[in-house]
């Protein structure tokens, strides 16, 4: 098996003028793997995918994808394929010509892009639907036919770009599960675009959560989740209560913290950073609280309270 | 508003269309009197001003040469058009705006000057005039019409279609080619058409540049000098006319189609 990064990307800027989108990304993406890039609005995501797929060109660093420098390669002539935010599917073509739209570039004989097209149709539920005209699908069925038009190619990478953003709610969480399965059955690397930490939890097996141009974690949903190396992104990934203390005793099991009000609180190990400042902040999961009876508190692991609101 | 008000209003509306369009309704009226003498009233219908088009071999002329011009004309402006719409719509560049204004220039500038203008460039370099010189004047005042039905043909054009085929495997052209091209042509089909009507009701750049060879208005107005002659020359007008509304509507049609096509308001038009 081969375990070479199939994406490496070394130190990759880039500027609009005096916005600098991506500033010194490095990021290894490995073969099959589904990886999200996440972050707040304008953090430069879709500009680092763009550079991926050749729509945009680095200010410098290098991107090499299954082995092979990008730089100068054109996107007609990269190994990635891209479903758009809002598909683009071609709307003066039938849902089969544009499947096999990419087919005929590539050359593909006439017959078996017949069979290529019937087969990507069946692979994102869209058997029969061949003749249609994209006006006459929903939201939903087209982004079908896009990812059917990326995926029948064959590419190395498949890359999204916030491809839910344009359905409601629904019919997102079901196509959140269909895309998971899809990549599961095709094998292919995705690397995806959101904003939705929801989102890039659920479906993600590596996630770069993105501040400003810079990746600030690389991290599986768990990891992510669990231990944020950061405030920021402890603060984009779920919600989280933070409290401001001060370090008293650290132990090989743990890290016994002062805080603000509630006392001495013991944080084991794997939850606390070796070196910690003076003044740590430390972050609650608000899942992570269970309300106890007065005197069946745990030494070390409760504080007193009262319960001043309630809500579901 | 008052019930006075919105009568006064009915009114002005009222008058406002008469004098706009009535005289353009007595053309066909007269075309069909069987009278020599355009006035009122009328003495009976009669198709005979029509069927005298048919034996006029000067008039047959300047037929097929108004439609050569005008075919040549709208080509040139709408290619032009082309260049000029992808090129303000895709791409951001300095003075662009000042090009684009210059471009529009010829739709606010008084014809005659532009027909002088020409002739005196024309004749100084030493050419003489032709059914070239005409065409040459028609695509400066075609081709406003031109980019502006184009641009909105281009606006309406999303980058991610561009993107979208760039990345699936074809180059910069073949895309220009396959998916530019096709979702643009009803605008291509409207400007075609409107710079064809443009330049076939042409007169003032016609009269000033024709050299022996004449075109459709300027030979109608060469007509007027012979008083027998003028029902023959309102059976023209009523067809010329006729041709040039039919053309317009077909325009608009493809404007719109082009418009919904792609998902746009069709309310607001450009001309
Ligand atoms: N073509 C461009 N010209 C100028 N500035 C650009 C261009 N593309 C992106 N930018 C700027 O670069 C920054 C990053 O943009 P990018 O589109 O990559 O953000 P994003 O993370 O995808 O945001 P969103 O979630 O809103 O899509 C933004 O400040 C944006 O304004
Ligand atoms: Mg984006």
């Amino acid at each position: 098996m081969n375990n070479d990064p199939i994406i490496r990307i070394n130190r990759v800027r880039k500027s609009f003028g005096p916005v600098c989108a991506v500033s010194e990304v490095t990021l290894d993406i490995a073969p099959g793997e589904f990886f999200t890039l996440v972050g707040p609005s304008g953090c430069g995501k879709t500009t680092l995918l763009r550079m991926l797929a050749g729509f945009e060109t680095p200010d410098g660093g290098s991107i090499r994808i299954d082995g092979t420098s990008m730089i100068g390669v054109p996107a007609n002539k990269r190994p990635t394929n891209m479903v758009f935010q809002n598909y683009a599917v071609f709307p003066h073509m039938s849902v089969a010509d544009n499947i096999a739209y990419g087919l005929r570039a590539a050359r593909v004989a006439k017959g078996e892009i017949i069979g290529r097209v019937e087969e990507a149709l069946a692979m994102v539920g869209l058997a029969g639907y061949g003749a249609r005209s994209p006006a006459a699908l929903s939201g939903g069925q087209r982004q079908r036919v896009a990812l059917a038009r990326a995926l029948v190619l064959r590419p190395k990478v498949l890359l999204l770009d916030e491809p839910m953003s344009a359905l409601d709610k629904k019919l997102r969480e079901q196509m959140q599960v269909e895309l998971r399965t899809l990549q599961r059955t095709v094998g292919v690397t995705f690397v995806l675009v959101t904003h939705d930490q929801e989102e890039a939890l659920i479906l993600s097996d590596r996630i770069a959560v993105m501040f400003e141009g810079r990746i600030a974690q690389v991290a599986t949903p768990h990891d992510l989740y669990q231990r944020p190396q950061s405030r920021e992104v402890a603060d984009f990934i779920g919600v989280m209560n933070f409290l401001s203390a001060h370090a008293t005793v650290s132990t090989p099991d743990g890290m016994t913290v002062e805080i603000e009000g509630l006392g001495q609180v013991t944080i084991p190990r794997s939850q606390a950073p070796a070196n910690l400042g003076d003044d740590p902040v430390v972050g609650i999961r608000p899942e992570m609280l269970t309300i106890l009876q007065d005197g069946t508190h745990a030494a070390g692991r409760s504080a007193r309270g009262s319960l001043v609101d309630l809500q579901y | 508003m008052s019930i006075r008000s919105s009568a006064l209003l009915s009114l002005y509306v009222g008058f406002f269309l008469i004098f706009l369009y009535a005289p353009t309704l007595l053309l066909p009226l007269f075309a069909f009197n069987d009278s020599t003498i355009v006035a009122f009233p009328l003495s009976g219908f009669t198709t005979a001003w029509f069927a005298g088009l048919l034996d006029v071999p000067a008039l047959h002329e300047a037929t097929i040469n108004s439609l050569a011009v005008a075919l040549t004309s709208a080509v040139l402006a709408t290619c032009l058009g082309i260049l000029a719409a992808r090129a303000t719509t895709r791409y951001r560049f300095r003075l662009m705006h000042g090009m684009l204004g210059l471009i529009m220039l010829p739709m606010v500038l008084p014809e005659m000057i532009i027909a002088v203008a020409f002739l005196v460039v024309i004749l100084h370099l030493g050419f003489s005039l032709s059914l070239f010189s005409i065409i040459l004047g028609h695509v400066l005042l075609c081709t406003p019409f031109s980019v502006a039905i184009l641009r909105t043909a281009f606006q309406g054009l999303d980058h991610n279609y561009e993107d979208a085929s760039t990345d699936l495997g074809y180059s910069r052209w073949a895309t220009f080619r396959l998916i530019i091209v096709p979702m643009v042509l009803p605008g291509v089909v409207a400007s075609l058409l409107i710079s064809f009507t443009i330049s076939l009701d042409e007169f003032i750049i016609a009269f000033f540049l024709s050299g022996t060879e004449t075109t459709l208005p300027v030979y109608i107005w060469g007509q007027l000098r012979f008083p027998q002659r003028v029902p023959n020359v309102l059976a023209l007008g009523t067809l010329l006319l006729a041709i040039s509304l039919g053309l317009m509507i077909t325009a608009e049609f493809f404007r719109r189609r082009g418009l919904r096509k792609l998902g746009l308001s069709t309310q607001e038009s450009v001309l």
